[in-house]
């Protein structure tokens, strides 16, 4: 079912991407970028739910009543839960609002990268594999094997640039940095004792790292995805007037207070 | 503590989720070599040898599993009865193997040799011939070299495109089948292209090609054609359609050559005109493998884990299903017919020449 309505979709479009961009030498690199934007362009509709959820949250927090509740009842953890849940219904804020359009995405991304590894298919199991999963009407045996090189890079390897004789992984590098500049760039701007701030701020140190390590593990064609996933999230945030430019550079952030 | 502990079981599901979804599979299938006592299976983490008569494991290399090691290329034999295999794991060593010698403590067969220079995996087994061992990379090299592991020529020949099929040798020439369609011809002594150019066909080479008696190469494509190519020149002479994509190379026997598609159709086409000797039969199942000669039969396995006998004039004279997925070819071992299946509960299943199972060989933990 997953395999039928996520990946085998997912990957016969990159394939019709690659096919459709002249399957050459660096195609398949295109055809990744084109695809990642591509999909951050049909679940934008979730993203922009997703910035709005986590507005009226943090709008809801700054709140007089808000304030007001948390003293009240700071020593009495179930009722303050329920006086919150009442604030929520009769504002009509969701609280999982910011969380939902993640959690729908979360299978996408899944199978986006599902998708990426099937296509590039660089050994005989995965190649046969492949075959299986191509829609008739997609005449794909003249592209097949993809051509995996794009740049300095082979797409179905983990990158690395040799420097003096050490292997520097130079996309790891650029994905911990564009995911650290996208997480802060997005974070809103909150008070100090706020707990989702709190854990967004760790999000944000532990989630560079994360694709830092998946980076220099899987094939670099995923962390040419990712890339573009963060450029285009950031770009997202941007058109929406949401980029927080205070969190990245403090100095930027208190003229704007200014 | 709590403030660290969501965001970090969060990315620990991530990435348990990712990792599940790239893990657990191998690279490729099982592949087997005899030498008519003794069978050799490149079997994932360990090439197995498994004595003939009775189907009980002799030694297996490494004695302990290495995580960088894995093994699919059918094992090749040297003339002094080393065994030459190379892995298809993130280590890509060609390893010479001497069975003879046998390590007192492991039991393993003590290396010859080994060579390093690959930067790919091995996925086709090498071609061993008189003068020396002729080894295709998926990093697009066909590396030669001689019996002690040393370079034949001054530079490996560049084929480009990833090399999945061992070359077909006429004793002074290598053809080479790349996965990037195109077809070559190599002055086996010097490494040196003998076409002008090479040949490119209409989709992937992922099989070896055949070699028929008129100065003929049989090679199927991903195409959906089986292509007859002038070796001396590199002319096309023919091309046939075939209902499905042709992943192993074909086999020739009496102006006949022989071969199967990912459709499940078996054809059988005359060497002269591409004609088809008979009307393509149709098993149950994929026909990845190379089908075996074998007296007045043609061997060959479907991915539904059927063994197939058919006569010269397309009549089939038995089929028994073993089980798994045969992807492998049939190998001819003393008196058996052994097949190896991926995901079965035995690797290696010894059928006499009707088809009926002798014995299955499944290793110890």
């Amino acid at each position: 079912m997953w395999d039928t309505f996520i990946v085998t979709p997912l990957t016969n479009l990159l394939l019709w991407i690659y096919y459709t961009v002249g399957h050459n030498a660096n195609a398949f690199g295109l055809a990744i970028i084109l695809f990642t934007i591509l999909i951050r362009l049909a679940t934008h509709p979730l993203t922009r739910q997703q910035i709005k959820s986590a507005q009226a949250m943090q709008e809801l927090q700054k709140s007089k009543r808000w304030q007001e509740i948390q003293k009240k009842y700071k020593n009495d953890r179930e009722r303050l839960a329920q006086e919150q849940m009442k604030l929520y219904q009769e504002l009509g804020v969701n609280p999982f609002g910011s969380c939902l359009p993640t959690l729908i995405q979360f299978p996408i991304i899944l199978g986006l990268y599902q998708a990426i590894i099937r296509a590039l298919a660089a050994t005989p199991l995965e190649l046969l594999r492949l075959t299986r999963s191509i829609y008739p009407s997609l005449d794909v045996a003249s592209i097949i094997p993809l051509n995996s090189r794009f740049l300095w890079m082979d797409l179905g390897r983990p990158e690395s640039v040799q420097v003096l004789g050490v292997g520097v992984p130079v996309l790891a590098i650029i994905v911990a940095l564009t995911t650290y500049i996208q997480s802060k760039l997005t974070m809103p701007a909150t008070q100090p004792d706020d707990q989702s701030a709190q854990m967004g701020k760790m999000m944000s140190l532990y989630m560079p790292l994360f694709l830092f390590y998946l980076a220099i593990t899987f094939p670099s064609g995923l962390t040419v995805y990712f890339i573009t996933s963060n450029v285009v999230g950031i770009l997202q945030y941007a058109a929406m007037g949401r980029v927080n430019w205070g969190n990245l550079l403090p100095a930027l952030g208190k003229r704007s207070e200014k | 503590m709590r403030k660290w502990f969501l965001p970090l079981a969060l990315v620990s599901l991530a990435a348990l989720l990712l990792s599940g979804c790239s893990t657990g599979r191998g690279a490729s299938w099982p592949a087997l070599t005899s030498d008519g006592e003794l069978a050799y299976l490149a079997g994932g983490s360990y090439v197995y040898a498994i004595r003939l008569s009775d189907g009980t494991e002799v030694w297996r290399f490494p004695a302990k599993a290495n995580r960088k090691l894995a093994f699919y290329a059918a094992p090749a034999l040297t003339p002094e009865g080393h065994l030459i295999i190379g892995s298809s794991g993130t280590t890509h060593t060609l390893f010479s193997l001497d069975p003879a010698s046998l390590d007192p403590e492991s039991g393993e067969p003590l290396i010859d040799w080994t060579f390093d220079d690959a930067r790919d995996r091995w996925i086709a087994a090498p071609l061993v011939t008189e003068t020396g061992i002729y080894a295709p990379n998926v990093d697009g090299n066909l590396y030669a070299l001689d019996f002690q592991g040393r370079p034949l020529w001054s530079e490996p020949f560049s084929a480009g495109g990833p090399l999945w099929s061992r070359p077909t040798s006429d004793g002074e020439h290598l053809y080479v089948a790349s996965l990037d369609h195109r077809l070559f011809a190599v002055d086996a002594a010097t490494g040196q292209a003998v076409w002008a150019d090479s040949v490119t066909l209409d989709g992937a080479l992922a099989g070896s090609p055949a070699l028929g008696d008129s100065g003929t190469l049989f090679i199927g494509s991903f195409g959906s054609h089986m292509h007859a190519v002038d070796a001396t020149t590199g002319h096309i002479r023919w091309s046939i359609p075939t209902k499905g994509w042709v992943w192993g190379g074909p086999v020739v026997n009496n102006q006949t050559v022989y071969f199967g598609d990912l459709e499940g159709y078996f054809y059988a086409l005359d060497t002269e005109n591409g004609e088809q000797r008979w009307p393509s039969i149709q098993p149950d199942g994929s026909v990845i493998g190379t089908p075996l000669v074998l007296d007045e039969q043609i061997v060959f396995t479907t991915e539904a884990g059927s063994v197939y006998a058919v006569s010269e004039t397309g009549e089939i004279l038995w089929s028994t299903q073993v089980g798994g997925k045969l992807y492998a070819p049939p190998v001819l071992a003393g008196d058996f017919i052994l097949v190896a299946p991926l995901e079965a509960d035995f690797l290696i299943a010894a059928l006499d020449r009707n088809g009926n199972q002798v014995w299955t060989f499944t290793p110890e933990k």
